[in-house]
């Protein structure tokens, strides 16, 4: 069964239908929600909820946008509703968290030599990125990783663009930081 | 212009959000700094990362919800429009309930609605300890075995029912029965899977509660 074939099947209600999506759809919704939440229990809860949301909401869909795209912006929008009903602070961007001072002097960012070298293992950058601030791994996550915009992100946050620039290039700094502190030596290449 | 503010340039010029003359200020500085030809280095290939990472595999438990949901909520029902289905739960059409079978459908109600109390309380006083939760579903078990027996009884009538009505009628019933019985399996499968999860042997049953109401139906139409 095609994508298409599902989502028409799950418009008419047919069972098959809904686990062809889900099959095709589990790996990197419930990948998404992981990257943002960080808890693996929390993520399944919050994946459960976004096909349960999209079962309930495809007669909705009018095809204007690729399916994927909008069943990652439903997820999305769902897990920032959690983040937002556990704590504003949760995904705070207009926070200056007092860390980011001792990690970076204020006249030169680039501080001491905590350069990369040559390729970036996957395992490694997705452990670095759980490792961020929750405000940062937020903002990385959406932009980076699933491809926002930041006029789109701004929306979702409810920030300014250029909040959201500023935050992305703060969230970089800090990844940048952990990836080259889980290596000994700065010159070490990343394998 | 400071490598603070270059740095913060860099971020933007590797999303491609600069302007011509920008990156052009930006590159001159880049080449004549190491520090900052460093950070660019390094912000590329991170954002070139970013777009492969790893993708993880949520467990069983997951689908088993959602099947288990699904057919509680209703959403995965293939009824045709105009179908004897909808005709038999519609309210004009449900016959009175016969006696015995009524008693039996409304003592099972009540079983149900206390154990659905029961749970949500259990549930109002916080984290639920494993053998909690095992004393919890107990009173949704014995429902169960509740139902199971009246749906035998009345799967029997029904089956004679059937029997006396025109073959195209009798293809619609039963094939009414078989998506019900779809999604009772749907949930015992899950309940398998997930057992001492109370929200699914909620959605067990209810799924049996369906059956029942509809063999009830069936039983007690004058209409077929």
């Amino acid at each position: 069964m095609t994508e298409s074939d599902a989502i028409s099947g799950c418009i008419k209600g047919d069972p098959k239908a809904f686990e062809t999506l889900y099959s095709l759809h589990k790996r990197r919704i419930y990948s998404l929600c992981l990257r943002m939440v960080n808890k693996p229990a929390e993520a399944e809860d919050l994946a459960q909820e976004a096909f349960m949301q999209l079962f309930r909401k495809i007669s909705t869909f009018r095809g204007e946008a690729a399916f994927s795209t909008w069943f990652h912006r439903l997820t999305v929008n769902i897990v920032l509703m959690h983040l937002r009903k556990k704590g504003l602070d949760e995904i705070s961007l207009d926070q200056e968290p007092g860390e980011d001072e001792q990690e970076h002097p204020k006249k030169e960012y680039g501080g001491e030599d905590l350069h990369l070298k040559g390729s970036l293992d996957r395992i490694a950058l997705g452990n670095a990125i759980a490792d961020l601030p929750k405000g940062y791994r937020t903002i990385l996550v959406l932009h980076d990783v699933e491809g926002y915009e930041h006029n789109e992100i701004a929306e979702m946050i409810g920030c300014s663009i250029g909040n959201s620039k500023s935050q992305l290039f703060k969230a970089r700094l800090k990844l940048r930081s952990l990836l080259a502190k889980k290596t000994s030596k700065p010159e070490k290449k990343f394998t | 212009m400071e490598c603070r503010d270059i740095q913060f340039r860099i971020s933007e010029w590797v999303d491609g959000e600069l302007k011509e003359a920008e990156i052009t200020e930006v590159e001159r500085h880049v080449s004549l700094c190491q520090s900052c030809s460093q950070i660019y280095d390094d912000f590329r290939i991170m954002r070139e990362s970013s777009l492969n990472l790893p993708v993880f595999e949520p467990s069983d438990v997951v689908w088993s919800n959602i099947r288990a949901q699904l057919a509680f909520e209703g959403i995965s029902e293939a009824k045709p429009e105009g179908s004897l289905w909808g005709r038999l739960f519609s309210r004009q059409f449900i016959p009175r309930l016969a006696p015995a079978y009524g008693t039996a459908i409304f003592l099972l109600t009540i079983i149900l609605f206390g154990s659905t109390i029961y749970i949500y309380k259990t549930r109002e006083l916080g984290p639920v300890a494993m053998t909690q939760e095992v004393e919890a579903i107990r009173p949704l078990q014995d429902a169960e075995q509740h139902y199971r027996k009246a749906i035998q009884a009345l799967d029997e009538a029904s089956r004679q029912k059937i029997q006396t009505v025109e073959p195209r009628m009798a293809e619609i019933l039963n094939d009414n029965l078989a998506t019900i019985d779809y999604y009772v399996q749907e949930c015992q499968d899950a309940a398998q899977k997930s057992p001492g999860n109370p929200l699914i042997q909620k959605y067990l049953l209810a799924a049996y509660q369906k059956k029942a109401e509809l063999l009830q139906s069936i039983v007690n139409s004058d209409v077929l």
